[in-house]
């Protein structure tokens, strides 16, 4: 995750809440969940100007103290040994946010630590060492290089780009097909012929691309009333007629019916 | 005519990555003990005649270094290509990594309090952390562990030399 605000107190939600249990200076046993909530909220404001995504993140946190606390609120569930010591009872999701929040301490703490041994560290220069541990793949690489000479190598290139000229025109020939062009395509046949048998019409597409394209292309010139569809009985032919000239009557058909 | 002394510095110094004493012993067939003695000599001259490089062991194997007081000068020879240290978040990360591996992501993310991914994937990319194995748990989640890209960037002989966990607890407390 890409922090925008990168300081090293903002890292993450802990990393906030770590912060503020510190600077409240409060037990992390004894946090007062209202103070958080409230100075975490000063925070979140601050940050949505900044970075919403983190803002978001930190309005979860929020959200999870929120809870907890409302929880603290309410009364404790019968319980006779909860009367003996008070101080100790925590609710299980609280329990185990303190658990996460002690262990995000101990790495926060080493991190510092971590973080000079990686100064000091880079102050040792080396001779650098371009392929790290790919020696042996670099021999294997050889190996399979051997016996082959540039020429080798250009000619393998020519023919993989001569497979390209060739499939290229496969490439632009969906592109060719337009709602458009099948709408007129359907049209000018359609004027010729006055009806068409659809099964067998769709069956000349030469494509996939195209019969579901001729297809669309025929949705759209029944909706725009351009043509008509017809079927004698259940799972018969369908039929498509041109309408032009009847279009008169189809639109008052359409008033009529709704 | 081979000096075992020479012979050591020689491979040392085309490496420039730790060799350990196995493969020093492999490579030149000398005996254990007298690669540590030589290794030792030539840390001695170095030192004796004030060098600009010196010989240190790091994870898991001897490396030829230059000496870090002359650090600022050879930043300035590699101006534009400065290695930049890790960030915060990142730090963090291979610290949990490293303390409690193998671990799996989401137990990573657990202890961080947010989502990971990224950083996981820049760790990986400078080899810092390799996949270590599966966990035997639902979805076999992948394990993650330090590699040895790690203890050399750190300075570290091995994991042993960790700086301690639970005294830092005690110190904050």
């Amino acid at each position: 995750m890409s922090y925008k605000v990168k300081t090293s107190i903002f890292e993450g939600p802990f990393d906030l809440l770590f912060h503020l249990i510190k600077k409240a200076e409060i037990d992390i046993y004894e946090v007062s969940i209202h103070q958080i909530v409230y100075q975490y909220l000063e925070y979140v404001e601050k940050l949505q100007e900044l970075n919403s995504d983190l803002a978001g993140d930190f309005l979860v946190m929020a959200a999870t103290l929120l809870k907890l606390k409302s929880q603290k609120l309410l009364p404790i569930p019968f319980s006779d040994s909860s009367e003996e010591d008070e101080e100790e009872i925590y609710y299980s999701s609280e329990e185990e946010l303190f658990e996460h929040l002690m262990e995000y301490k101990k790495y926060k703490a080493v991190t510092e630590d971590l973080k000079k041994l990686e100064e000091e560290e880079g102050k040792y220069f080396t001779r650098p060492v371009k392929i790290n541990k790919k020696s042996v793949k670099d021999k294997e690489l050889e190996n399979i290089l051997e016996n082959v000479s540039l020429q080798d190598l250009i000619c393998s290139l020519e023919n993989v780009i001569k497979e390209l000229d060739e499939e290229q025109p496969e490439v632009i020939l969906p592109e060719e097909i337009s709602i458009n062009g099948k709408m007129d395509e359907i049209l000018s046949y359609l004027i010729n012929s006055r009806k068409i048998e659809l099964e067998s019409f769709l069956k000349k597409q030469k494509s996939k691309a195209a019969i579901i394209i001729t297809f669309l292309a025929l949705l759209t010139l029944i909706k725009i009333r351009k043509v008509t569809i017809y079927q004698k009985y259940t799972f018969g032919p369908v039929i498509v007629y041109y309408l032009e000239e009847d279009t008169e009557e189809c639109r008052e058909r359409w008033k009529v019916s709704g | 005519m081979v000096k075992e002394k020479a012979l050591i510095e020689a491979i040392l110094f085309a490496a420039g990555d730790p060799v350990s004493l196995n493969k020093l012993k492999s490579i030149t067939g000398i005996k254990e003990n007298n690669i540590k003695d030589n290794i030792k000599e030539l840390q001695e001259d170095y030192i004796k005649r004030d060098a600009g490089i010196e010989l240190r062991e790091v994870a898991g194997g001897y490396l030829m270094a230059t000496c870090s007081i002359y650090a600022p000068y050879i930043n300035k020879l590699f101006a534009d290509r400065t290695r930049q240290g890790l960030s915060q978040a990142a730090l963090e990360t291979l610290a949990i990594i490293a303390y409690k591996q193998p671990i799996t992501r989401l137990e990573i993310e657990a202890i961080r309090g947010v989502k990971i991914d990224r950083i996981l994937d820049k760790l990986k990319e400078n080899k810092l952390i390799i996949e270590v194995g599966r966990k035997d748990a639902i979805g076999r989640p992948i394990l993650y562990g330090t590699s040895r890209e790690f203890l050399k960037r750190f300075g570290l002989k091995s994991l042993s030399e960790l700086p301690p966990l639970e005294e830092y607890l005690k110190n904050e407390e």
